[in-house]
């Protein structure tokens, strides 16, 4: 019989959880505004695209894309008033001028012979960069004070993953003459030299890279 | 060719050209290889716009008599223009079922508007896979379809299909054997109304 | 890419033909048919043509639901947040991945029933609905007027399954129809929403919502009686936050809309 009154550790052995993070309450809050602002804009041109795209297939992928994207949003504001924030919109910023100009970038094609450059601009740039923010973030926050984030960066990541997946192969799919490769490497050249430029989707130092402290708060640019 | 009477002689409601359903017509009864002395009448409503599609197959006074909605041979997407490879499919269906007609395997049919749903549609799909084999094209999935309405959704109803298709019954008994053995479903019995409502308003 | 993109720029593949109306209008066997004592117009097994009037109203069906994905989705897109906040937009989102499976759904019904894409020609109404620059009009236009007559046309499409014994095309309308209540709901709370301080918007939009309303209501479409093909559904549109006043005025239009059908072709009864 196992006598429920001998006393036990608080962490089983092999829960290896520890307190020290790399972000403070602030800081894992501006990243979240960040993601979120960035999320929203993602799945309203997505769905704007619908529209404008001929592809009968890849027309359904935006449909269902575009939900998995602002219920990342959602996700990400509803985490905000536990960081200190309580009205959501008002984290709900872009990490800096750099951003406003990669995402007014990616948004730009319209016309129904663009799919490459949408599809591209969505599953080649941006959302390996959320992956890897996201992925950073979970990875260096505290798995003990900063677990319910952690636990929303999961859910999300997961669609990320299989996003991307689905995106990528419509890719390849869609790319097959010279002119298409063309294409497709241009658009991902221009629109990475936009987001590196802004340091990453959560500004300079999205990674962890050494950043100048006031590179990004001063940048921010309210909507 | 053969003894062609069509009504009307022109076509004033929709854009279809006589001279042109008559060469259609000499075309399916080449492949099909229909005895050169038919006498057959083609009586086509005007007035009936596709999807308001029915036809009837019968013969009276040895002479294959065969009324048609102008939707039959209608266009989908072009209103009132004859659309060639339907056209080719009905009539190829239509005489194949009046070349049955006048053989001694299908005396004893009733005449169309007498015919269940079921017994009418699975001997279309016996003249389909007919007029396939001769190398007239036709929508099987679309006769699949409205076999299954009339039939049943069934594995039973499916296997009936399939023998029709591939030439399995050739005459009126099989046919209505093979009807009868097929369990309706509630709504599948015999409905010879449903036809008539496109066409006794008429007569 | 710009706001408000007009119902000339949808982009489609080679197997889309647009409807031309005017050719429609100009048909002379318009008409006719009505005149034909055909006893009733209802979706029935047992009904003339049935099984090409099914299969081209899933045509029809197939095409809506690509227009209602690519409404939902330019509404995300179309408007600032002051316009319509996100909680609006998370919404349409939403819709659109329901009207994505509607999509998907609708191609393999039809390919179940026989027919493929681009068999029939498309009919725009539902994305011009789709057009107005109002959000609240167009909530009211698309997810009252237009998810509320897909409620209209699922129900139908269900019994018709029903009573042909098809339980590919019962299973499908089931759940579809599950989707649309929602979606009707999602545009009767904006609507109230968005209009809360505003009565004259309120009443911009609900009349926008009639005209497109009374549209679909043209020559009996949909009605209650044998006269119209598609029947209304009280007890989903209830469930959906309409109100027996609502339903009835819009059994009205369709009463009214055969009674004017039937004055232009100088019939009585
Ligand atoms: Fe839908
Ligand atoms: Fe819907």
């Amino acid at each position: 019989m196992v006598d429920g009154r001998k006393p036990r550790p608080a962490f089983a052995p092999w829960d290896r959880r520890a307190l020290p993070g790399l972000f403070d309450v602030e800081e894992s809050a501006r990243r979240v505004g960040a993601y979120a602002w960035l999320e929203m804009r993602l799945f309203e041109a997505l769905g704007g695209w619908i529209a404008t795209v001929p592809e009968l297939d890849v027309k359904l992928v935006l449909g269902r894309h575009c939900y998995h994207h602002a219920w990342h949003a959602e996700q990400l504001q509803q985490r905000l008033p536990e960081l200190r924030e309580m009205n959501p919109a008002r984290l709900t910023l872009p990490a800096n001028e750099g951003i406003v100009a990669f995402a007014e970038a990616l948004i730009e094609p319209e016309a129904a012979e663009q799919t490459i450059e949408k599809l591209v601009g969505v599953f080649r740039v941006l959302l390996p960069r959320t992956i890897a923010a996201y992925t950073y973030h979970l990875n260096g926050t505290s798995t003990i004070t900063d677990a319910p984030t952690i636990r929303t960066l999961n859910f999300l990541l997961q669609d990320e993953f299989e996003d991307w997946r689905e995106g990528e192969m419509l890719l390849q799919s869609l790319i097959k003459t010279p002119e298409q490769i063309e294409r497709a490497s241009n658009r991902a050249k221009s629109l990475e030299a936009l987001i590196v430029v802004a340091g990453g989707i959560a500004g300079a130092g999205t990674l962890g890279e050494e950043v100048n402290e006031s590179e990004n708060k001063s940048e921010a640019v309210p909507e | 060719m053969a003894n062609l009477l069509l009504i009307p002689e022109e076509f004033t409601l929709v854009l279809f050209e006589a001279s042109r359903m008559r060469e259609l017509l000499d075309e399916v009864l080449v492949a099909i290889g229909a005895p050169s002395d038919l006498n057959i009448t083609i009586e086509v409503d005007e007035e009936l716009a596709q999807p308001m599609i029915a036809s009837y197959v019968d013969v009276d006074d040895a002479r294959i008599s065969l009324w048609y909605s102008g939707g039959n041979f209608e266009d989908t997407l072009k209103a009132r223009v004859l659309d060639e490879e339907r056209t080719r499919r009905e009539l190829g269906v239509g005489i194949l079922r009046g070349m049955d007609r006048l053989s001694r395997e299908f005396a004893g049919a009733p005449r169309d508007n007498k015919l269940s749903d079921g017994q009418r549609v699975l001997w279309e799909v016996t003249a389909e896979g007919r007029c396939v084999r001769a190398g007239i094209p036709t929508r099987e999935a679309r006769l699949r379809y409205v076999y299954r309405l009339a039939c049943g959704f069934s594995d039973t109803a499916d296997a009936a299909y399939e023998k029709a298709w591939s030439g399995g019954f050739s005459t009126w008994e099989s046919i209505a054997d093979a009807v009868a053995s097929i369990t309706p479903t509630a709504e599948t019995t015999s409905r010879a109304v449903r036809r008539d409502d496109l066409r006794q308003i008429r007569e | 890419m710009k706001r408000f993109l007009p119902v000339e720029e949808l982009a489609r593949d080679e197997r889309f033909i647009r409807s031309d109306l005017a050719e429609g209008f100009a048909d002379p066997r318009n008409g006719r048919v009505r005149d034909r004592t055909i006893s009733t117009a209802r979706l029935q097994p047992d009904r003339a043509a049935a099984p090409d009037r099914a299969r081209s109203l899933m045509h029809g069906i197939f095409v809506g639901e690509i227009q209602a994905l690519e409404a939902a989705g330019r509404t995300t897109f179309d408007f600032d947040d002051a316009d319509a906040p996100f909680a609006l937009k998370l919404d349409m989102a939403r819709q659109c991945w329901d009207e994505s499976r509607h999509v998907e759904i609708s191609v393999k019904l039809g390919e179940h029933m026989g027919t493929e894409i681009g068999e029939y020609t498309e009919a725009t109404f539902l994305y011009e609905a789709a057009c107005v620059t109002d959000p609240a009009m167009r909530l009211a236009g698309v997810n009252r007027a237009l998810e509320g007559l897909a409620i209209d046309v699922f129900n139908t499409m269900k019994d018709f399954g029903e009573a042909s014994g098809d339980p590919v095309l019962q299973f499908c309308e089931d759940w579809m129809l599950a989707d649309e209540v929602t979606h009707v709901k999602m545009g009767s709370d904006w609507l109230r929403r968005l209009t809360e301080r505003d009565p004259e918007r309120r009443e911009r939009a609900l009349e926008f919502q009639r005209a497109v309303d009374k549209l679909f209501s043209l020559g009996g479409f949909r009605g209650e009686t044998d006269e119209s093909p598609i029947q209304i559904a009280r007890r989903f549109r209830e469930l959906a936050g309409f109100d027996t006043k609502e339903i009835d005025e819009i059994a009205g239009l369709a009463a009214e809309s055969i009674a004017e059908t039937r004055a232009l072709l100088g019939k009585t009864g």
